[in-house]
């Protein structure tokens, strides 16, 4: 007889339950959710969607499948992990609501927060991860969460998901078989004690906005943007504008009038240990 | 008589600092007008051609006058191939 757990991930006002069996299922569900916001709400509703993951005891396979439909069937749990962390934050976003949820990363430092707001293959994660070794408290490197009337910033809290293109990166601050890295196929995931050992979580107020933009031969450049630039390309990174009111557009406007937004494009850390280290230091001065 | 230039209905607007963010819903697309593109959308209500929009701003702001005919048919240009505009 088997007995299926069920781990619940909210975030943003969605629900998502990963029904899991196996030792090997739950080291995944361990690995990936330990950091993930707390189920602070009482669960009289049924989660949106639902994941299920078995792990075979005859052939230490790994199967998930959403609903009926197989996503990930094979031996490697580094891509069985990429693949639930990917659906799960898929289906957070698509179902969030009560505020606006930004493709972003998010670091903070003594309540300051740091937003870092951009698409797939913009350089969030290793920008997350730059800022994570300089003594910053990672939060998260995919979703943000700013709630309707407020500006802290709720971050759903993962380990940092590397693209293969990256490796060799983070590959030059840290060894490949450190404990808390998960390396496959299509990247590397990455727990933030890695890079921080005393790495806290928290709700930080938004005191900068960086959109980063990294490309192998990039000059780089750091610009402040006026308000209604960086409020489009937070629009652009906005993934929940269906569902907020007005489209969060009079909201993103909010956030873009008050908080300074810088663009930058980048090429390497040590382009950021030369020119950056004084704009994430401002963020501590008096306003 | 020429052809005059009209806003597209749908789309939301947020004023930043005398720039415009303009988002329509049922495409997605979020588009950024500067301080000109700005005064050129607002101007555009179908009541006047691309001709008299460039008289009013150039008697607004004689000193750009020499440039406001291009600003205002490359932008008029941009709103029709993002379709934020039609012509009636």
């Amino acid at each position: 007889m088997s007995l299926f757990q069920r781990r619940v991930i909210a975030f943003a006002g969605s629900l998502v339950a990963i029904d899991y069996d196996g030792i090997p299922a739950a080291a995944i569900i361990d690995f990936l959710f330990e950091a993930a916001p707390p189920l602070e709400v009482q669960l009289d509703r049924e989660p949106q969607v639902t994941l299920s993951l078995q792990a075979s005891a005859e052939t230490a396979e790994l199967i998930l499948y959403r609903d009926n439909l197989l996503l990930y069937r094979g031996n490697s749990p580094a891509s069985c992990a990429e693949l639930l962390l990917g659906e799960t934050c898929h289906w957070l976003a698509f179902h969030s609501s009560g505020g606006l949820v930004f493709h972003a990363a998010a670091l903070a430092r003594q309540e300051h927060g740091v937003l870092l707001p951009g698409n797939s293959g913009s350089g969030k994660t290793t920008l997350a991860a730059w800022l994570t070794i300089h003594g910053f408290d990672y939060l998260t490197d995919e979703l943000v969460w700013v709630p309707q009337d407020s500006s802290k910033l709720h971050s759903f809290t993962r380990p940092l998901n590397f693209k293969l293109a990256a490796r060799s990166l983070w590959r030059s601050w840290q060894q490949a078989s450190s404990p808390g890295v998960w390396s496959g196929p299509q990247g590397d995931l990455i727990a933030p004690t890695v890079f921080n050992s005393t790495n806290r979580v928290s709700t930080p107020q938004i005191d900068l906005i960086i959109f980063p933009s990294y490309a192998p031969n990039a000059t780089f450049t750091l610009q402040q943007l006026p308000p209604a630039q960086a409020g489009l390309k937070l629009m652009q990174c906005l993934v929940n504008a269906r569902n907020v009111p007005e489209y969060g557009l009079r909201t993103v406007a909010q956030l873009a009038r008050q908080t300074p937004a810088y663009l930058l494009n980048y090429a390497g850390f040590e382009q950021l240990d030369t020119h950056l280290q004084a704009l994430v230091d401002s963020i501590h001065e008096p306003k | 008589m020429s052809q005059r230039p009209r806003r597209e209905p749908d789309y939301c607007l947020e004023v930043i600092d005398n720039e415009l963010l303009l988002f329509h819903p049922a495409r997605t697309q979020i588009l950024y007008c500067n301080e000109t593109a700005s005064l050129i959308w607002q101007l555009c209500d179908g009541q006047r051609s691309s001709e008299e929009i460039t008289a009013l701003l150039a008697a607004a702001f004689p000193q750009a006058a020499e440039t406001i005919a291009a600003d205002v048919a490359a932008t008029l240009q941009q709103f029709m191939q993002q379709g934020a505009i039609e012509w009636v």
